[in-house]
């Protein structure tokens, strides 16, 4: 038999969770986080875990509070988290939406050369690899010099070999 | 905690129940994965029914979609993540190295570009005219409403 009582914390972290929209969006427009998408999001995410922490920090004031209580309630937050994370990524990031949204704005035929001139509103093509791989200069996976790409050990090869093993497990036989 | 279990469980037999089905199935493997995890979750009351097993839905519900939410994170990131491809592109290479030209050239320009424009076309978001590619309504709907959401969350520029 299923049973559908539901703790406090649990409501807390579902509420905080819900919020996490509001909380996006009003981060978003203040001057010192704009263009700054992933910070904006971070940000939110924080505001949303520190008022569910402080809820349980109220709440334990008036009577214990259960270790299964918060690991549930901060496992439907880290969902919430994620689910969210893959629908903002896909709008801030997502290449394929990015040409959608180029064809909507030339509201006419484009040929895939036009298409690439326009893409991100006039950054171009170009662009993607540009942002890719500064990321992965930054996280330290890849080193650039002279033109060339190398790939750094030991951390680019593990991620690698990790990925690797990844599209075997699950089968792909496409990615990218 | 059973049900923390129980949940953990269900969402590791989805990951391997995907995993099996990609390697049968044509379909789009993101559509597959997304239906493989609500039917797994569907599963899971009718099994505590059938074992005559007292659980909490709450806590089955949240343990099982925490293993199910991050498996997709990850399928999403192997699947679509251009980034993901060049790391292993330059791990295949001799030497672990590649020129900036051919790694541009072949997976944002050629192989991205020309992949992306056929999802689009296959989904029937747009088709390929003589003048070039033109919106379908559905692609048009789609657009949209990203644009819509993007201006919500103040999203200026994507890609």
């Amino acid at each position: 038999m299923l049973d559908f009582s539901i703790t406090p914390p649990l409501i807390a972290a579902i509420a905080f969770a819900a919020l996490n929209p509001v909380w996006l969006a009003a981060l978003a427009r203040l001057p010192a986080l704009r263009g700054r998408n992933p910070l904006q999001f971070l940000f939110s995410s924080l505001v949303g875990f520190a008022g569910w922490s402080a809820f349980l920090w109220y709440a334990a004031g008036s009577g214990p509070v259960l270790l299964s209580d918060v690991l549930l309630g901060f496992m439907a937050m880290a969902t919430a988290t994620l689910v969210y994370l893959e629908i903002w990524a896909l709008l801030s990031r997502g290449y394929t939406l990015s040409l959608l949204l180029a064809l909507l704005r030339a509201d006419g035929p484009m040929s895939p050369e036009m298409l690439a001139a326009v893409y991100r509103r006039g950054e171009g093509l170009g662009w993607v690899f540009r942002h890719r791989l500064s990321g992965l200069v930054k996280a330290r996976l890849i080193a650039r010099g002279n033109g060339t790409l190398v790939l750094k050990a030991p951390l680019g090869v593990v991620v690698a070999v990790a990925y690797k093993g990844c599209i075997a497990f699950l089968g792909l036989k496409r990615t990218g | 905690m059973f049900e923390v279990v129980l949940g953990f469980a269900a969402g590791l037999a989805h990951v391997g129940s995907v995993a099996l089905i990609l390697r049968c199935a044509t379909a789009s493997p993101a559509a597959l994965a997304t239906v493989s995890s609500l039917v797994a979750y569907l599963v899971l009351p009718a099994l505590v029914y059938m074992l005559e097993i007292r659980a909490s839905f709450w806590a089955l519900s949240v343990s099982y979609w925490f293993v199910a939410v991050s498996f997709l994170m990850v399928f999403g990131a192997v699947y679509k993540s251009i980034s993901l491809r060049m790391v292993l592109d330059l791990h295949e290479r001799p030497g672990r190295s590649a020129p900036e030209a051919a790694i541009k050239a072949g997976y944002v320009e050629a192989d991205g570009f020309e992949s992306r424009l056929g999802v689009i076309v296959e989904s029937g978001f747009a088709k390929k005219a003589a003048e070039g590619y033109l919106l379908l309504p559905k692609g048009r709907r789609v657009a949209r409403l990203a644009a819509a959401l993007q201006q919500a969350f103040a999203i200026e520029r994507s890609g």
